[in-house]
């Protein structure tokens, strides 16, 4: 099992970013956060299969 | 009274009337920025010499009988977040420092259009995101926040320095500065209003709307904002209406057969005790003016605010993501960590937060539906605004909260589920700091919203004052 830093630096290489050495400790928690509300989200069977309303139009 | 004090209402029918030149009122107005602006820094740019261009000219046009509205020859600020033609838009960002526009966003071309007279460009949080604008203060108390992201618009319109504000609101921008400068405030519904030419933060939570000192005030802005356009994909064509008229044709009445909905959770939970009493003596009111009051229960309050947040997250870092890259160094500390948050919330997972909006939205509507609710009225923030050096507050639940994040922990239900939202003053802390209510309605009600706004509003002996500095 991988630590949420691990994860975290794996995330971020993918993405092509590297922040400034200060900012690595607000990111890690902020990600840490972000992971409890993923799976708060998640742990509510009821929503799985709701429509996300993502807005697509056909006409241009 | 000096004419910067005046509500767009009363300085209408004197322009309307002849006794007031748009030129004079934008002097006095330009004359209170001037007084007001080392105190409060609500402004990134005042257009003075702009302003008086277009002042003259309205002069000119109303006394030739080309009066265009009660919009005409009257000050208007404008959040650095929309595009105005001509005059730098920063977002209050060094990434933008020297973007200049080409055209007007649809919300200041429309009011351009009514006659209004742009007085200068409004400090926002970065980007809009955050709720403090550390740029600016309030101007009831200079040593505390105005509240943001709209917070340059905010302290501008309650301290005189315009009669309209404009501002957008993802997790409750307008509502905020509004209930913590003393103004109202209205996020309309999603889609009435078109957002095109206004930086985003976060697409499917983003509102614009107006900060004013009078519910009426918003209704005449609203009623020269609200519209279709195609190009903002959220925008709905609907039928045009006047929602200064519905005001004025239910101006005598009482609210009687409106029902209020109070929460039983969420909205008064961890809450200042003065902010709690002022609001629930505004309540009190609505009841005394025969609206029928009854508890409801916020469904799956747990869930609104994660959602809100991977929302806002995932999509401010995709809006960024270029900028970021080219530019990371320029963004302030606490905005390039809240985007750079969002870079590592996985598809998913934001999806999952789009179909939980959706069944909070189901609930919800079940909750205002089975209650038979027309508004639902809580505090707007949990506290007054907070000392400029922020801190925390340990709660009696044990909750130790950032006082910057706490002043929005009642604003994203009305984000996620689009519905139209209204903060009204209810009256000042012993500190002598403003107390918003809000009053959340059903989508597209925003007269319902705006007539029981008004209702309260005029059982006060006076309006709040414009401040003394």
């Amino acid at each position: 099992m991988h630590s949420n830093e691990e994860k975290l630096a794996v995330v971020l290489e993918m993405s092509g970013i590297t922040p400034p050495a200060e900012d690595q400790e607000a990111i890690l928690r902020a990600f840490s956060t972000g992971r409890e509300l993923s799976k708060l989200i998640f742990s509510v069977a009821q929503a799985r299969y709701e429509e996300p309303a993502l807005i697509f139009s056909a006409r241009v | 009274m000096d004419a910067y004090a005046l509500s767009i209402t009363q300085a209408s029918e004197l322009i309307a009337a002849g006794e007031l030149s748009p030129v004079e009122l934008t002097e006095s107005v330009l004359a209170r920025i001037e007084y007001a602006e080392p105190h409060l820094n609500a402004f990134v740019e005042v257009t003075a010499d702009l302003a008086m261009i277009a002042a003259k000219a309205a002069e000119v046009e109303i006394a030739e009988g080309g009066y265009r509205g009660p919009l005409h020859g009257i000050p208007l600020g404008v959040k650095d977040l929309y595009e105005t033609a001509g005059i730098r838009t920063t977002s209050s960002s060094k990434v933008r420092a020297d973007y200049v526009p080409d055209t007007d966003s649809t919300v200041v071309q429309k009011l351009l259009g009514a006659g209004m007279i742009m007085v200068g460009k409004t400090h926002t949080h970065e980007f809009a995101l955050g709720g403090v604008t550390p740029t600016t203060r309030n101007p009831w108390h200079t040593g505390h926040i105005p509240g943001g992201s709209s917070g340059g618009s905010g302290a501008a319109v309650a301290s005189g320095e315009c009669m309209v504000g404009l501002g957008s609101d993802t997790g409750g921008s307008i509502r905020m500065p509004a209930a913590l400068c003393g103004t109202v405030g209205l996020k309309p519904t999603y889609g009435l209003v078109s957002r095109r030419g206004v930086a985003s933060l976060s697409w499917s939570l983003d509102h614009v709307g107006p900060l004013t000192r009078t519910v009426r005030d918003t209704a005449l802005v609203m009623d020269a904002i609200a519209g279709y356009e195609r190009s903002d994909p959220a925008s709905l064509d609907l039928v045009p209406q006047s929602y200064t008229a519905d005001l004025d044709h239910h101006a005598g009445d009482d609210l009687t057969g409106l029902t209020v909905g109070v929460p039983s959770n969420f909205f008064f939970d961890d809450v200042d005790e003065e902010v709690d009493a002022a609001v629930r003596a505004a309540i009190g009111q609505l009841e005394f003016l025969g609206a029928r009051v009854v508890e409801v229960t916020i469904p799956m309050a747990q869930y609104i605010s994660a959602a809100a947040q991977l929302i806002v997250r995932a999509e401010a870092a995709a809006y960024h993501r270029r900028m970021m890259r080219a530019s990371g160094d320029l963004y302030t500390e606490q905005v390039r960590r809240g985007i750079l948050a969002g870079e590592v919330v996985l598809a998913t997972d934001y999806i999952d937060a789009l179909r939980m909006r959706t069944l909070v939205q189901r609930e919800w509507s079940a909750m205002v539906i089975g209650a038979g609710v027309d508004v639902i009225a809580a505090p707007t923030c949990p506290i007054p605004a907070p000392p400029a050096d922020l801190g925390t507050r340990t709660w009696a639940s044990g909750l130790v909260e950032d006082l910057g994040r706490a002043v929005g922990r009642y604003s994203a239900p009305a984000n996620i589920m689009g519905l139209p939202g209204l903060s009204v003053p209810v009256g000042l802390s012993s500190g002598g700091l403003p107390i918003g209510m809000q009053l959340m309605g059903r989508p597209f009600e925003e007269s319902t919203v705006l007539r029981v706004g008004q209702a309260y509003e005029q059982t006060k002996a006076t309006a709040l004052p414009v401040l003394a500095l």
